[in-house]
C-alpha cells in the first residue's frame, strides 16, 4: 500500500475543486457555489494570517515583546513604531461612525501619499521617457540607412518607427474631445481631426485585439494545464503515475 | 408692510421712503398727489396738453383775463398799506406773473398771420394799445431778458422758476406804474366769485399754502389730502378758516416764513395754471374801452385760432415716428415697446412723476414699465437646451432615478438548456485532449517553433551576464489563477538563474505571491541536479506602488521578515541571510524578475524602480495579455525594461535557447490544438455574424 502523503491528499482536493468550477460549463449549481466560497474564505483567512506574520506583528508585536516599553519611547522608536501605532488605531475608528472622522487622518496620509507616489512615478517613469522616446524615433540614425545595413532591416526600423510616431499621435488626438458646435446644436469633430481620431481608434482597437488574442492564448494555456493536472491526478490513481 | 419697487433699480423700499435706499432715485413724485391713473389721469393729460399745445391761447387767455381785471385806479389802498413789496401774498404773485406774461405777448416768432392782422387793427383802432412806445424802460428790460431766455432754451419746462426769478426782480423793482395794474385781492376774488362753475379760475397754486394749524415746512400735502384731490377741496369751498380775510392773514404768515414764492404750478396735479374765461364771463365783465373796440376782432380771430389748431393738429397726425427726439429714440427699448405701440406726440404725453426725470414730458415712462410689480421672466432663466440635450438629461434622471427604485424581481425565465455553451466546452475539451493520444494513433503533434522571437535571444544573452555573486529578486505578483501560464513561462527563466547557481531571492506585493513562490521554487528545486537551489523568500511587500519605491530606495526598511524561511534564520534577521548580507540597496540585486499578469503592477514597477535600480537589469515575465502595454517600455532607445518574456511559444524557445529540459514541452500540443480550435470557432462565429446581418439587410 502505498504511503499517502499530505501533497497527495492536496492533489485530491484540489482535483475535486477543479471539477467543481468547471461543472459551471453546465449550470450554475451547488458544487460550483461551494468551489467559490471556499476560495473566497481561504483567500481571506489566509491574507489576514499573512498581515498578522508579516505586518502587525514584526511591526507593532515584535518590539515590544524583544525590547519591553522602554525602548518605545527612544527616538527612532518615534517614527518606526509610535507613529505607525497612533495612525492604526485612527485608522480603526473608521469602524465606529461615531469616531469615524477620526480616522480621516489615516486615510488622508494613505491616500495623498499614495497618489503623490503614482503621479510622480508616471510622469518621470513614463510620460516623459516615453515622450522622449518617441520624439527620438524617428532621428536621422533611424530615417536613413547606415553603411553597409540590409535594405530590409532599414525599411523594417524605419516602417516601425513610423508606424510608432503615427500611433502614439493619432491616439493620443483620438483622445482630445474638443469639437465644434453647428448649426443644429450637436458638436462635432472637424473633418481634420475626425480623420486622425480615426486612424488613432484603429491602433487602439489593433492593441486590445492583440490583448484579447493573448489572455485568449493565456486561458487556453491554463485551461490545457487544468487538464494535464487532471490527467496526471487520473493517472496516479490508476496507479499509472 | 407695504413695500414700493424702485424705479430705476427695482429695489424693495419701504412704502414711506421718498428716495432709494440702493440708487437714491425719488420714489415719491416732485408733484404732491398721487400718481394719476385712469381717468384722472386722461383728464389731467388733456388739460395738460390743452395748455401746452395752444400756446398761442395762454397769452390770449390772459388778454382776456387782464381785460377783466379792474382799472388800476380802483387798487384799494388797504392792501398797499397791508402788504409790503417783496411780501405780496401768493396769489397775488399769480396775477402779477398773469399780468407779466400779458406784457409779453405771444411768443417771438410764433405769430400767426392773423396776428399781424389783430396787430394792425389794434394799432389803428385803439390809441391805448400802443403801448410798446410808452413801456418803461425797465418793461422793456425784462421783455428783452425774457425773450432771449425763450430763444436759448428750445425745451425750458422749468419756465416756472423763471417766473419766480422775474417775480422777485418785479417785487424788488417794482416802480409805481406796476402797482395800478396789478388788481385788488377782494376784487378779484369777488370776481372769482361771480365766475360760473363751467370756467373756475384755476388757483390750484393756492393749494400750497399751508393751514395755519399745520407747522411751516409741512407744507406739502399728506396722502389723504392727495387723495382726495385739489379739487375736490375747491369745489368745496374754501375751509372754514381759509375765507378772505383768514386767507390774507394765512398768506401774509406764509410769505413771511417761505423764502420764495409759491410755485404756480399746483404739485398735487402737475399742470400750469389754466385760465378758462367762459364767452359770458366776457361779456359780463366790465371791459375797458380798448377791449370792447376789439371784441369782434377777438371773435375773428377764435375762429381762425380753431382752425389753425385744427391744421396743426392734422399736421401733427402727419408727423412720422421719426420726429421724437434722438435722445427720446436712443432710451426706448426695443423690447418693451413692440411696433403695434403707437407713439404719442410728445405735447400728448404724460408728465413723467417719479424718479430723477420726474417733471419731463416725453420720456419713458419709468413706473407703468419698470416699477410694476411683475413677475421674473421665465425665459431668463430657461436655459437653451437642444433637443439632444435634453434627451440626455432625461436619461440622465431615469438612471439617478433608478438608483433609488427598488428592483422588483423578475418573472424567472423559462429554462433553456445551454447547448451553445456545451458545444463549445466539448469542441474545447476534445481539443485539449486529443494530443494525448496522438502518440497512441501516430500522429507527431504540433512542431515546435523554429522562428524564435527576436525578444529571446536578447533576454538569454542578458541573463547570461548577471554576476553570480549578487542574487536574483524575482518579484511573484501575479494571482494563482495565472500560475498556469505564468508558472510554465517563468520557470524557464528561474531553470537558466538556477543553473547559473545564481541565488534567488523571492518578494510578492500580493497575500498570494508568497506561496505561489514557494511551491514554483520547491519543483524547481525537486528537479535541478545537485544541491538544489539556493533561494531566500522576502514575504509578502504591503503597500502597493509607495511600498515599491520604499523597496527600491531602502529593502531593509521595507521588508521586516521573510517567508518560510531556513533553518537557523529567525524572522527578524531575514537580512542576515548569506544571500543578502551585501544587498543594502534595489542596484545590489544582479537582475529584477518582475512576473506579473497585470499591466498596472508591470508598470508600477518599472516607474517606481527606475531612479534605483542603477545597472541592474529589469525583466519582465509576462502574461500574453498584458504584453502589449508593456512593450513600449522595451522597445525605446531608452529601454525601461531590459527583457520581456510573454507566452508558452516563447517559453519554449527559451528553454530551447538554454538547453533545458522542455518542460514547457508538456502542455505544447494541448495548447496548440485547443488554440486552433479557439480559431476555427473565432471564424465560424464571425461567418454566423457576417451571414446573418447579409441576411437581416436582404430582409430589409
Amino acid at each position: 500500500m502505498p504511503v499517502l502523503s499530505l501533497d497527495f491528499f492536496g492533489m485530491i482536493i484540489a482535483a475535486l475543486l477543479t471539477i467543481m468550477v468547471l461543472s459551471y460549463i453546465i449550470a450554475d449549481n451547488l458544487l460550483f457555489r461551494i468551489a467559490v466560497y471556499i476560495f473566497i474564505g481561504v483567500a481571506s483567512g489566509y491574507a489576514g494570517a499573512i498581515a498578522w506574520h508579516n505586518v502587525i506583528r514584526p511591526a507593532l508585536i515584535d518590539p515590544i515583546l524583544q525590547g519591553g516599553f522602554s525602548t518605545l519611547f527612544n527616538s527612532e522608536a518615534i517614527g518606526t513604531f509610535l507613529i505607525p501605532l497612533l495612525l492604526s488605531i485612527l485608522l480603526l475608528m473608521k469602524l465606529s461612525r461615531t469616531t469615524a472622522r477620526l480616522g480621516t487622518i489615516s486615510v488622508a496620509i494613505l491616500v495623498g501619499v499614495g497618489a503623490a507616489v503614482i503621479v510622480g512615478g508616471a510622469i518621470t517613469g513614463t510620460l516623459i521617457p516615453q515622450s522622449v522616446a518617441t520624439t527620438n524615433a524617428l532621428t536621422p540614425e533611424v530615417a536613413f540607412p547606415a553603411e553597409g545595413e540590409n535594405v530590409a532591416s532599414w525599411l523594417e526600423r524605419l516602417i516601425s518607427a513610423v508606424v510608432v510616431v503615427v500611433a502614439t499621435i493619432t491616439t493620443l488626438l483620438y483622445f482630445r474631445f474638443s469639437a465644434q458646435k453647428e448649426r443644429s446644436g450637436e458638436t462635432r469633430r472637424s473633418r481634420f481631426n475626425a480623420v486622425v481620431a480615426y486612424i488613432g481608434r484603429t491602433f487602439i482597437a489593433v492593441t486590445f485585439g492583440v490583448m484579447y488574442a493573448g489572455a485568449l492564448m493565456a486561458t487556453v494555456l491554463v485551461l490545457a494545464q487544468r487538464f494535464e493536472f487532471l490527467r496526471s491526478v487520473l493517472l496516479m490513481l490508476a496507479g499509472g503515475g | 408692510m407695504a413695500e414700493i419697487r424702485c424705479p430705476m433699480c427695482s429695489a424693495v423700499n419701504h412704502a414711506d421712503a421718498e428716495e432709494c435706499v440702493e440708487c437714491g432715485a425719488r420714489l415719491t413724485p416732485l408733484i404732491a398727489g398721487d400718481e394719476p391713473t385712469g381717468e384722472s389721469r386722461e383728464s389731467g393729460l388733456a388739460a395738460s396738453a390743452e395748455g401746452q399745445t395752444a400756446e398761442g391761447e395762454d397769452w390770449l387767455a390772459r388778454i382776456r383775463r387782464d381785460a377783466e381785471s379792474p382799472p388800476p385806479e380802483e387798487e384799494p389802498e388797504e392792501a398797499a398799506e397791508d402788504i409790503e413789496p417783496g411780501e405780496s401774498p401768493d396769489w397775488l404773485g399769480q396775477l402779477r406773473q398773469a399780468d407779466q406774461a400779458y406784457e409779453e405777448g405771444p411768443p417771438t416768432g410764433d405769430q400767426p398771420d392773423w396776428m399781424d392782422e389783430f396787430v394792425a387793427a389794434g394799432d389803428e383802432e385803439t390809441p391805448e394799445a400802443d403801448q410798446d412806445e410808452e413801456v418803461p424802460e425797465w418793461l422793456a428790460r425784462i421783455r428783452e431778458r425774457t425773450q432771449s431766455k425763450e430763444i436759448s432754451t428750445e425745451i425750458d419746462d422749468d419756465w416756472i422758476s423763471s417766473l419766480r426769478d422775474e417775480e422777485a426782480q418785479l417785487s424788488a423793482e417794482r416802480p409805481a406804474g406796476l402797482e395800478e395794474l396789478e388788481p385788488a385781492p377782494e376784487e378779484d376774488q369777488e370776481e372769482e366769485a361771480d365766475l360760473p362753475q363751467s370756467a373756475p379760475l384755476d388757483l390750484g397754486a393756492l393749494s400750497s399754502v399751508p393751514p395755519p394749524d399745520r407747522p411751516s415746512g409741512e407744507w406739502r400735502l399728506t396722502d389723504e389730502e392727495a387723495e382726495a384731490g385739489v379739487d375736490a377741496e375747491f369745489a368745496t369751498g374754501p375751509p372754514a378758516d381759509f375765507s378772505e380775510e383768514g386767507f390774507r392773514e394765512d398768506a401774509g404768515e406764509v410769505q413771511g416764513e417761505l423764502p420764495h414764492v409759491p410755485a404756480l404750478i399746483p404739485e398735487d396735479t402737475g399742470e400750469k395754471p389754466i385760465i378758462e374765461i367762459d364767452e359770458k364771463v366776457l361779456d359780463s365783465a366790465e371791459l375797458p374801452g380798448w377791449l370792447e373796440q376789439i371784441k369782434p376782432a377777438l371773435a375773428a380771430m377764435e375762429e381762425e385760432e380753431a382752425a389753425f389748431g385744427e391744421d396743426q393738429e392734422d399736421d401733427e397726425d402727419d408727423l412720422a415716428p421719426a420726429t421724437l427726439p434722438s435722445w427720446l429714440e436712443a432710451m426706448r427699448p426695443v423690447d418693451a415697446f413692440r411696433p403695434e405701440i403707437d407713439l404719442e406726440p410728445e405735447d400728448d404725453q404724460p408728465v413723467e412723476s417719479a424718479g430723477p426725470l420726474a417733471g419731463l414730458r416725453g420720456v419713458l415712462m419709468a413706473e407703468p414699465i419698470v416699477a410694476k410689480p411683475r413677475t421674473s421672466s421665465v425665459s431668463a432663466s430657461r436655459l437653451e437646451v437642444t433637443e439632444r440635450q435634453y434627451a440626455q438629461a432625461e436619461l440622465l434622471q431615469r438612471l439617478v432615478e433608478s438608483e433609488s427604485r427598488e428592483v422588483r424581481a423578475g418573472p424567472e425565465k423559462p429554462f433553456t438548456l445551454p447547448i451553445t455553451r456545451w458545444i463549445v466546452t466539448l469542441v474545447l475539451v476534445v481539443a485539449i485532449l486529443l494530443p494525448y493520444g496522438f502518440e497512441q494513433f501516430g500522429f507527431q503533434g504540433f512542431a515546435t517553433p523554429n522562428v524564435q522571437s527576436r525578444d529571446v535571444a536578447p533576454l538569454v544573452s542578458l541573463v547570461n551576464n548577471v554576476p553570480v555573486e549578487q542574487p536574483a529578486l524575482v518579484v511573484f505578483d501575479y494571482t494563482p489563477g495565472y500560475s498556469g501560464e505564468l508558472d510554465t513561462v517563468a520557470r524557464s527563466v528561474l531553470v537558466h538563474l538556477n543553473n547559473r547557481n545564481i541565488p534567488i531571492v523571492t518578494l510578492s506585493t500580493r497575500v498570494t505571491g508568497p506561496p505561489l513562490a514557494e511551491r514554483l521554487m520547491r519543483a524547481i528545486s525537486e528537479e535541478s541536479a545537485g544541491d538544489g537551489i539556493q533561494y531566500l523568500h522576502l514575504g509578502f511587500l504591503s503597500g502597493g506602488p509607495t511600498a515599491i519605491q520604499l523597496f527600491a530606495v531602502s529593502p531593509r526598511d521595507a521588508i521586516l521578515t521573510g517567508f518560510r524561511l531556513p533553518e537557523g534564520l529567525s524572522r527578524q534577521n531575514v537580512w542576515a541571510s548569506p544571500i543578502l548580507q551585501d544587498v543594502r540597496r534595489l542596484s545590489d540585486f544582479g537582475v529584477v524578475v518582475v512576473i506579473t499578469a497585470g499591466t498596472e503592477t508591470a508598470r508600477t514597477w518599472a516607474e517606481q524602480t527606475q531612479p534605483w535600480i542603477g545597472e541592474s537589469p529589469l525583466v519582465m515575465v509576462l502574461s500574453a495579455g498584458a504584453e502589449p502595454l508593456i512593450r513600449p517600455y522595451y522597445e525605446s532607445l531608452n529601454q525601461q525594461v531590459d527583457g520581456v518574456l510573454t507566452g508558452l511559444p516563447s517559453a519554449v524557445a527559451y528553454q530551447q535557447n538554454t538547453g533545458q529540459q522542455a518542460a514547457a514541452l508538456q502542455s505544447w500540443d494541448s495548447f496548440g490544438s485547443g488554440l486552433m480550435m479557439v480559431e476555427i470557432i473565432l471564424l465560424a462565429g464571425i461567418g454566423y455574424g457576417v451571414s446573418r446581418w447579409l441576411l437581416d439587410r436582404r430582409s430589409g
